[in-house]
């Protein structure tokens, strides 16, 4: 089984490597940043929060771009080709499919974050200032299971929709957790019945993407939290991962395909 | 031949063809009138563009003005995180930090750069400058500095008394007293000029800047100036005792208490603390304050 999704997995993989987003993304980030590093801010020298804060920004908007667009594309892909047929008529189960995928992409993503954090800790040392070894690994690892979390999120959505969708519907969905979510209960606090009820069921249905942002530690130079916290936070997310995954599996077990469909 | 001929000879006609047009662009332009140009409807279009590049830059100037807040607590925004319980609120407050901290000393510098695109987005909010400028003057300790950004503000505004009356206080820092007075007597020649004031505030800077006028004329020995500055205060503010008691001391020619110099030091002391002390968000936060003068 894992054999077969590791598979389905490094198909992906091969096909990320061949084309240029991920460099692109990467020469966008490095210019951006030595653009920002560049600044004269007021002939202070030891000025280096913003390039951190900025640099950790990017990397964000960034990976959540290159995740979305990999795990939208990654199913319907396969069906506008036609290669869906192929793969579907060896001895692979939808689910390792659907896993490999989330997986391939999952991996990409995290390979490219940890070149986005290099790039950072590298500009940030080139400008004199420096994050803690500890507290950027915390950071790193949370920000890769919201990665992973988005591509569940992508690949689920994508079972039923074309890619475009997909991905239009996966940035609504990450706008939403991100910036709605949060002022929920301050939205269901005045109101009482059904509405209230609902706001704040959906706020504690969906996952927190607060939890997974480690910037303010690493900006502000506050310490690393505790390996306890640092594992309940991976296991929330790895549920929620978990729960989309699922959610996917069931939209795509009993698919049935045609090539006009989904174009 | 033929085709090296045509090769060579392309460039030079197209770079004669585009001086020719130019030319002719050049002089139509000339010829043309104003208004055929730039008709009412291309004005009222490019008067609605400033107005939108307006709200913009005023846009960007207070994003870059609140990101510059967020610095200066360590992160932590305005907007608070609903309260609640259970393990996912305390994983959120364990994973962001909530507590109500400053910075302070050399770490000011980090609200620096945000001030700075504030005043590069929004050069006509004079308190983008007015908080750069106090900060650098203070916890930075970089008055050359805080002066070049006043010196831009007041090319900006050139009608506010705030941005002098601030360079004032730098320059009472710095002890450069006869500086310090300039501006001072700079500040209150434009007052109010077009600074907007709130209702309650003008008079108690206007006061303000009189005490710091008179102490310093008094440190330079003009007596009667700052005898008739006293006195400019007590008629706004009668019920100064200290005032009273110093005119009594310039006119006796007796020696005060305090000396100017040392009744500057305390007035900066205070206007130091309040300007510190002075933060929006301070209910309802636990305090954990990092300023080092407040333990010593």
């Amino acid at each position: 089984m894992f054999l077969k999704i590791f598979t389905v997995a490094r198909t992906l993989w091969l096909e990320l490597l061949r084309k240029k987003d991920l460099y692109v993304l990467l020469i966008l980030l490095a210019s951006l940043l030595v653009a920002l590093v560049s600044l004269d801010i007021l002939g202070l020298g030891g000025a280096v929060g913003y390039v951190k804060d900025v640099g950790l920004l990017l990397a964000w908007v960034f990976g959540w771009g290159l995740t979305v667009t990999i795990a939208s594309r990654a199913l319907p892909q396969e069906e506008t080709r036609g290669t869906v047929y192929a793969l579907l008529a060896k001895p692979v189960s939808r689910f390792e499919v659907i896993f490999g995928k989330w997986l391939g992409t999952w991996v990409t993503v995290s390979a490219a974050l940890a070149l986005f954090y290099t790039l950072v800790v590298a500009v940030t040392a080139l400008k004199g200032g420096k994050f803690y070894p500890i507290v950027l690994v915390q950071g790193f690892l949370l920000h890769s299971v919201a990665m992973g979390l988005v591509a569940a999120v992508s690949i689920a959505l994508s079972t039923r929709l074309n890619a475009d969708a997909t991905a239009t519907l996966s940035y609504v969905f990450a706008a939403a957790v991100c910036f709605v979510l949060p002022r929920a209960p301050d939205f269901a606090a005045p109101r009482t019945g059904a509405v209230s009820t609902l706001v704040l069921a959906a706020y504690h249905a969906l996952p927190r993407m607060a939890l997974f942002d480690f910037r303010r530690r690493l900006v502000h130079g506050f310490g690393p939290v505790s390996w306890h916290t640092l594992a309940a936070v991976l296991c929330y997310g790895a549920i929620f991962i978990a729960i989309f995954l699922a959610l996917a599996w069931l939209g795509y077990r009993n698919k049935r395909f045609s090539r006009t469909a989904v174009e | 031949m033929s085709t090296s001929g045509t090769t060579i000879r392309t460039p030079v006609l197209a770079s004669a063809a585009i001086l020719l047009l130019s030319g002719a662009a050049f002089s139509l332009s000339c010829r043309l009138p104003d208004e055929a140009v730039c008709p009412r409807s291309l004005k009222d279009a490019a008067s609605s563009a400033a107005v939108i590049e307006d709200t913009v830059r005023s846009a960007v100037g207070a994003y870059c003005y609140r990101q510059a807040d967020t610095f200066f607590h360590r992160g932590v925004s305005e907007l608070h995180p609903p309260e609640e319980s259970g393990i996912v609120a305390f994983l959120s407050t364990e994973i962001r930090p909530e507590e109500h901290q400053h910075l302070s000393g050399q770490g000011i510098v980090d609200i620096m750069p945000w001030l700075e695109f504030a005043m590069e987005a929004d050069p006509h909010n004079v308190d983008y400058a007015l908080v750069a400028a106090f900060w650098l003057a203070t916890d930075a300790g970089r008055p050359d500095i805080a002066h070049d950004v006043m010196r831009r503000a007041r090319l900006a505004n050139p009608g506010d008394c705030r941005l002098p009356a601030e360079e004032a206080r730098i320059y009472i820092r710095e002890g450069r007293l006869h500086d310090a007075r300039r501006l001072a007597d700079l500040a209150l020649s434009i007052f109010p000029g077009s600074t907007p004031f709130q209702p309650d505030d003008a008079k108690p800077f206007f006061r303000d800047v009189l005490l710091h006028r008179a102490i310093l004329a008094e440190a330079e020995a003009d007596i009667p100036t700052a005898i008739r500055d006293l006195n400019a205060i007590l008629m706004m503010y009668p019920e100064m005792n200290t005032i009273r008691e110093r005119i009594v001391h310039l006119q006796d020619g007796s020696e005060p208490r305090d000396s100017a110099r040392k009744v500057l030091r305390n007035l900066m002391i205070q206007y130091d603390k309040a300007r510190e002390h002075h933060c929006e968000r301070e209910e309802g936060h636990d305090h954990d304050h990092e300023h080092g003068d407040e333990t010593q």
